[in-house]
């Protein structure tokens, strides 16, 4: 629970960015279950349809789960890459259990939150489209498939996208552009 | 989803190709990327259709997908303060009731296994009744058994960062029922 994840997820994002691949099995869980928890949390409290904006719940879990603890920027960077995926799954299921309820009668859509500050109005993302188109990027691409997945789920900017990735901030640019194109083509036949 | 299939099924080699026509191509100011895309594709239409498509889509794709900028470093909310304060003792699980003095949330116990409904004062209010007279109070109440006051699990003061205590107090948590109804 909290109590233990505070300082274990600190120290499993320090054994990380030191090398130890295993922590990572670790770590997921912990954040997993923490964005989950968060997740449930606002959709009881919102109205159907709402949007939620995943970017702030990433940022809160990391706020609770390492706090002010002394962190390295790339574990910093590395938290938010796997609360990124733990948020993809968990949005993900939670729209497939939408859609089945749909088809039982109650229909709860959920969309995401794109952001402030985007010219012209963008109708909400369904979330189990672009899950799939995703899924055929990574065949394509896997380095633009998680790097959407970083940005978009994880709510990571340029540089630390490039510090997870482990490339530089100019190739995190290049990708992000073909990506976007790449998949506003996928999900406008959709 | 079909009628794209050819898209997902370049190879590596090819799809890199694409990247980069595409890529060098939007660089370009718009007069000239016909002749550009003519250059770069020569004969191979598919390749050229392909670049042409990204681009069609890259027109309309500022901002698409782009998380939403947070400004500099995370302020924190009430609540998620809240939630770190408590945090080695309980797991706050959301707002269930807010009234003139206080907000009711919903928490797990850690230590006990319980859900609890945790009651924090306001700061404001806190700072004008005075931590000690809301503990000595609180403290009378903990005392009491009586089928009209809930019992008290737990109580006290957090430092949230904001000048002034924040007091809060524990009761157990009754589903299905307001606590004003008790």
């Amino acid at each position: 629970m909290a109590r233990e994840s505070t300082g274990s997820v600190t120290a499993l994002l320090q054994a990380w960015s030191s090398g130890d691949q295993a922590a990572l099995d670790q770590l997921l869980p912990l954040i997993y279950d923490d964005l989950r928890r968060q997740a449930r949390r606002y959709m009881r409290a919102q109205p159907a349809g709402h949007t939620l904006q995943t970017t702030a719940l990433v940022h809160e879990a990391y706020l609770r789960l390492v706090g002010q603890s002394a962190v390295e920027w790339t574990g910093r960077a590395h938290f938010f890459g796997v609360a990124a995926k733990a948020m993809r799954s968990i949005l993900v299921d939670h729209a497939r259990a939408g859609n089945a309820a749909k088809r039982g009668g109650s229909a709860r859509a959920i969309t995401l939150d794109e952001g402030a500050g985007i010219a012209g109005p963008e109708p909400g993302v369904d979330v189990l489209a672009l899950h799939e188109a995703l899924g055929r990027l990574a065949e394509l691409d896997s380095r633009k498939s998680q790097l959407v997945e970083l940005r978009y789920f994880g709510g990571l900017g340029i540089d630390e996208a490039a510090a997870v990735l482990d490339v530089s901030a100019a190739t995190v640019k290049r990708d992000w552009t073909t990506a976007r194109a790449w998949l506003k083509r996928e999900l406008s036949v959709a | 989803m079909n009628a794209r299939e050819p898209h997902a099924r370049l190879t590596p080699e090819r799809w890199r190709e694409v990247e980069a026509i595409f890529l060098a191509t939007r660089d370009r100011e718009p007069s000239e990327r016909a002749i550009f895309l003519e250059q770069a594709c020569g004969a191979d239409a598919a390749l050229r259709s392909e670049v042409e498509s990204l681009l069609a889509a890259d027109h309309g794709a500022t901002g698409f997908l782009e998380p939403p900028r947070l400004p500099g470093p995370v302020v924190p909310t009430f609540e998620t303060t809240l939630a770190v304060a408590l945090a080695d003792r309980y797991v706050l699980e959301g707002e269930i009731g807010r009234g003139g003095m206080a907000t009711v949330y919903l928490a797990q116990d850690i230590r006990h296994h319980r859900q609890v409904a945790i009651k924090v004062l306001h700061p404001e209010l806190g700072a004008v009744l005075g931590a000690d007279r809301f503990l000595r109070e609180i403290g009378i109440a903990a005392r009491l058994n009586h089928p009209h006051i809930l019992p008290l699990h737990d109580s006290g003061t957090l430092d949230l960062g904001l000048g002034r205590p924040v007091l809060f107090y524990a009761m157990p948590y009754v589903a299905g029922q307001s606590l004003r109804e008790r």
